[in-house]
């Protein structure tokens, strides 16, 4: 199974740059979308260069529109791939109406087709955070593959048995 | 059924400073029900808005229904005449069709909640979220996009841990039960049966449904 190096935060170029320096240069990288930048700015810190780079797209609080531009985006500022998840529900006092458009499934559909359409690259890889423990979890793990997921993603410690051979694992960066 | 609550008192007593001669009207259907706008309630509101004079108080069957109301509100038509404004202990559709209804200011006494299952009086779920587009035929009767604090429609999102929901760590993720149920049913076919994003275009607000005629 590969690894891919997680930054959920991103916060400063600084900061995303010492980061990069500790992890080291040729490493698989994912970065995420809980900081104060969106992963898009990534390359504004020099992160492309060394192993290949993912962008984390979580669908919460962004509409179908945003999603298919994030991918875009993702692909023509030289990200090599993405990985799509739902995202973590907040629950803060005097949120916004939380939104979520589109489900892994949909967003996947969505990836898929533009990639077949070429608005994105036939090698941009599309990985996406898969549930497991449990069977209806297995389940939609085999929907992912069969509907054009290259990759199934998943926390250390957890595995997918039928689909090891598809499974990277995602390995969060702590200082 | 639709769930109301109370509003805070001092709300609307604020709301009808400038008022004087009043009429409470309640809902024997649904804010009845939640004992928000029953004839208990409208009773208890009346007592409450000391200094004010109350000219009737009234429970209509459905206030959100402009003939019942029409029709109803007949029965007081003199008191109306009278009225600067109404105190409605319904939900929001019924203020709005009182309103429409007497051509007088209509105070909203509830806010207006859910959708809601009742178990018992006092314990009421909400179970539907009027998305206009029902998938409860292939999900066990159990709708995820209400269900679900994500409102997947294709679930479960990589946050179940177990079987459980990742938001609420106590419940069952509902995605686990229509797999569990469909599996026992015989109809796991359904279970990866894929459901499109909603198309929104046909769930404008505000809805209508209007019979054309034959």
């Amino acid at each position: 199974m590969q690894t891919l190096y997680y930054i959920p935060a991103l916060n400063t170029t600084e900061h995303i740059a010492s980061m990069l320096s500790d992890i080291g240069p040729e490493k698989e990288i994912l970065f995420g979308e809980y900081g104060a930048m969106l992963p898009l700015a990534a390359p504004a810190a020099g992160a492309m260069n060394g192993g290949k780079r993912f962008i984390e797209i979580i669908l919460s609080n962004k509409n179908r529109d945003l999603a298919a531009a994030s991918l875009v985006s993702a692909a023509q500022l030289g990200f090599d791939g993405v990985v799509i998840a739902s995202g973590v529900f907040g629950k803060n006092e005097g949120m916004g109406k939380p939104v979520y458009d589109l489900d892994p499934s949909q967003a996947l559909m969505l990836a898929t087709t533009l990639r077949k359409q070429k608005t994105l690259p036939e090698t941009f890889t599309i990985g996406i955070r898969t549930p497991t423990g449990s069977g209806a979890a297995h389940e939609r793990a085999r929907f992912f593959i069969e509907n054009g997921a290259d990759f199934l993603a998943v926390p250390e410690g957890a595995s997918i048995p039928e689909f090891e051979d598809k499974t990277v694992i995602i390995k969060e960066y702590k200082r | 059924m639709i769930v109301t609550e109370k509003k805070d008192l001092n709300r609307i007593q604020a709301l009808l400073k400038d008022r004087n001669n009043i009429i409470i009207v309640g809902c024997s259907e649904c804010a009845a029900a939640c004992q928000t706008g029953g004839s208990a309630q409208v009773k208890e509101m009346a007592e409450h808005l000391t200094g004010k004079n109350i000219l009737a108080t009234i429970s209509i069957e459905a206030p959100c229904d402009k003939r019942i109301a029409t029709r109803d509100m007949r029965r007081i038509q003199e008191e109306l005449e009278n009225a600067e404004a109404l105190v409605a202990l319904t939900c929001g559709s019924g203020v709005q069709a009182l309103s429409e209804v007497t051509g007088k200011p209509v105070i909203a006494a509830l806010d207006t909640s859910f959708l809601g299952m009742v178990e018992r009086l006092g314990k009421f779920y909400e179970r539907c979220s009027h998305c206009g587009d029902c998938m409860l035929n292939d999900t066990a009767e159990l709708c995820p996009v209400t269900l679900c604090p994500k409102g997947i429609r294709n679930g479960p999102c990589e946050g179940i841990e177990g079987t459980l929901c990742e938001v609420f760590p106590d419940k069952e993720c509902v995605w686990h039960r229509i797999y569990e149920t469909l599996k026992e049913r015989g109809q796991g076919d359904l279970y990866l049966r894929y459901h499109d994003a909603t198309d929104w275009g046909k769930s404008h607000l505000p809805r209508e449904v209007i019979w054309e005629k034959k």
